[in-house]
């Protein structure tokens, strides 16, 4: 194993982290190489300079009691919060699904009565100019009013006149 | 009542199974705390915020892993990130941005306290990462395989941030280093 695989793991063979295998690779290695040697003999040192560096300190003896205030009041804006979400659940929801649905109803209701009354109009047998009016302006025929007389305009107003236009009852 | 029936009754919201697993682990979890944030009334404050997210999150502790691996997870986090919120803590430095090694005048090198304020100051100036590794390391409480459950890495992940932050505190101590074995 080369040295800095080696000193990689020596942290672990150090706190006793190593498995046995690897501690038996390292500890031949160990024995072979000066270098590796010092560097776990600084590292050893350095672990028990860090070791030292261990003040420890308690918990204060209202330590639960806080705790346990902090848990009531975290539950109780908890339930406050689900409170109002069941609110909206149960009123504001239900409430605009409602309103959207009845506006949908009143907007489909008035499109449809605008479409219904031009079909009225138009299958009427009384509104024939009126039928005429509406061909005219969906094929944009008015444009063709500025022909000279018998031109091409003429004839093509004549045979959509003739043919074309829906049969009247 | 042993531990696991413990976490069993406090994942139904017993909370007196609760106080019993806080009583066994506050001052772990103090301890850890401390070696983070250096403050004792800081450390007091992130365990009290600890055991609250750990009570409050029941639902969400798998038994797969440790509970203490788990309560130690949620510690390091909280502690790293006041230590970000702080600006305390560089999320990333460069080895070259280390401070110089430590000199020691001989007539303080029998003096503990001012020892282990140097290696305090040495950890503190690590990389977040080494920091954490070798933090929970000092510790001396947690098997490599639980420092990587804590931190979110692999094994050797831990062993190459062990060997790191340890290389860079050898350089920034190695006068009390040498000196300490004369």
């Amino acid at each position: 194993m080369r040295c800095q695989k080696v000193r990689i793991k020596l942290p672990a063979l150090l706190d006793g982290q190593a498995g046995e295998k690897e501690k038996e690779i390292i500890s031949h290695h160990l024995e072979t190489c000066p270098f590796c040697r010092e560097e776990i003999r600084d590292l050893s040192s350095l672990s028990l300079l860090l070791r030292e560096e261990k003040e420890s300190i308690e918990a204060s003896p209202y330590f639960w009691n806080r705790l346990e205030q902090r848990i009531i009041q975290t539950e109780t804006n908890k339930n406050a919060f689900n409170t109002l979400l069941d609110w909206l659940n149960r009123t504001i929801i239900p409430a605009g699904a409602t309103a959207i649905v009845v506006i949908g109803l009143l907007l489909g209701t008035q499109l449809g009565g605008v479409i219904y009354t031009n079909i009225a109009q138009i299958l009427n047998p009384d509104n024939a100019s009126l039928v005429q009016q509406e061909v005219n302006q969906s094929l944009h025929l008015n444009t063709l009013s500025d022909f000279p007389q018998e031109s091409i305009g003429e004839v093509y107003t004549g045979l959509l006149a003739e043919n074309n236009l829906p049969e009247r009852r | 009542m042993d531990e696991s029936e413990l976490i069993h009754q406090y994942r139904q919201g017993d909370r007196s199974a609760f106080r019993q697993l806080v009583e066994k682990y506050q001052d772990s979890v103090i301890n850890v705390s401390y070696r983070f944030l250096r403050n004792k009334e800081e450390a007091e404050e992130a365990a009290q915020e600890v055991f609250l997210k750990v009570y409050m999150s029941a639902n969400s502790y798998q038994h797969r892993t440790k509970f203490s691996t788990w309560l130690f997870k949620i510690a390091v986090n909280y502690c790293l990130n006041k230590l970000r919120d702080k600006n305390k803590l560089p999320s990333s430095r460069l080895k070259e941005d280390l401070p110089a090694p430590v000199e020691f005048q001989p007539d303080r090198l029998l003096e503990q306290e001012n020892l282990n304020r140097s290696v305090r100051k040495a950890i503190d100036s690590l990389p977040e990462q080494q920091r954490a590794a070798i933090l929970l390391n000092q510790y001396g409480e947690f098997s490599y395989q639980e420092m990587a459950q804590m931190l979110d890495c692999s094994i050797s992940a831990v062993e190459s941030r062990l060997f790191r932050a340890k290389e860079n505190l050898r350089r920034i101590l190695t006068p009390s280093i040498k000196k300490d074995e004369i």
